[in-house]
């Protein structure tokens, strides 16, 4: 019988933005405030304010014309700490032209698509990495490892490729863990689970890391 | 299952000892490389399925790396394969490895002896001749 480690996702972890456009909605969907709004090229929003304990997030705001429909684009700056359900205050920005400009602050509430994609939701709080073919656990850096199977890669089957198949765990940079405890909390896992038939354990992450994805490539 | 003893560097605030693992399962031989010698390669042949004939052929190389002076010798190799051997005779011990030089390494040299890296390739079918 096969005896598998439970790595736990995040549901909502604090998170960046993601660092492409995002469509935040248009005049009275979507979003508020804005007062006298005027379409045009992209402003730099300069710091943001949150109701949430992200930070550091900034954006190209661009209004379209007609609709008003509001895009954001976190070019350089996609912040971190950000969570689904906090709300972002865009401050206002004086008329230029050909530029957008809204006479009063635009707040909006931050979605699920805004910010990076996790793997976890309400009802699928755990992955589940079966080890009867683990070979070992490799540490990749302090926000991935891999666990790797005894199994060639199926998209590179030739073994000159070299390639083998691995389960890679990626967690938030916030809370920051190690590469070296990201990899012993796994091992750790894999280790109990190896000595104890059916036990499944858990991995249990150092400074309470939260996992975003278990890719199997 | 075996463990392995990391490098646990930035983790400063925590002195418990940190390891990853290796499957001892499908293990046909184990050598030594590297110039001086501090990578240990496992090797593995496995059947993907029951009814295969042809085994998919692995190999773990464990990195100890972190020095400039040689960390593997030939007694560590012989202890890794008995290691295996006794991990295959009891399943569900979990076992660690460590290498010889471990024992007299002080506080600045231990990382040579721990595992700097690991990681799984395949490859050809291992001869301790060729």
């Amino acid at each position: 019988m096969s005896n598998f480690i439970k790595v736990p996702l995040a549901v909502n972890p604090a998170r960046s933005f993601l660092g492409s456009a995002i469509s935040v909605g248009t005049l009275n969907s979507g979003y508020t405030g804005g007062g006298t709004k005027v379409a045009g090229t992209s402003v730099a929003s300069g710091a943001t304010t949150t109701s949430g304990n992200g930070s550091g997030a900034a954006f190209g705001i661009v209004l379209a014309a007609g609709t008003f429909a509001l895009t954001i684009t976190a070019t350089s700056n996609i912040g971190e700490g950000y969570k689904v359900g906090d709300t972002i205050t865009l401050a206002s920005k004086a008329a230029s032209a050909g530029v957008t400009s809204f006479s009063a602050d635009i707040v909006f509430e931050i979605t699920a698509a805004m910010l990076v994609a996790i793997e976890g939701s309400s009802t699928n709080e755990y992955a589940l990495i079966p080890i009867d073919n683990v070979a070992c656990v490799s540490g990749v850096s302090a926000t991935a490892c891999d666990v790797q199977v005894l199994e060639y890669n199926q998209a590179t089957s030739s073994s000159a490729a070299g390639k083998v198949t691995k389960y890679t765990i990626t967690v938030d940079d916030v809370p920051a863990t190690t590469k070296a405890a990201l990899q012993a909390d796994v091992a750790a896992a894999i280790i109990k689970a190896a000595s104890a038939e059916n036990a499944q354990p858990e991995v249990k992450f150092t400074s309470d890391a939260e996992c975003i994805s278990v890719v199997l490539s | 299952m075996i463990k392995l003893p990391i490098i646990s560097s930035g983790v400063s605030s925590n002195l418990v000892p940190r390891f990853t693992c290796l499957n001892a399962e499908n293990v046909y031989a184990v050598s030594k490389a590297g110039s001086p010698a501090d990578v240990i390669h496992v090797h593995y042949a496995k059947l993907a399925v029951a009814n295969d004939t042809a085994p998919l052929y692995l190999r773990a190389s464990i990195d100890y790396t972190d020095g400039g002076s040689e960390s593997v010798t030939d007694q560590d190799i012989e202890n890794l394969k008995d290691l295996i051997k006794s991990a295959n005779q009891n399943p569900s011990s979990t076992p660690e490895f460590e290498l010889i030089g471990a024992r007299s390494a002080t506080a600045s040299t231990i990382t040579d002896f721990q595992v700097a890296g690991i990681e799984i390739k395949a490859e050809e079918p291992y001869s301790s001749t060729v």
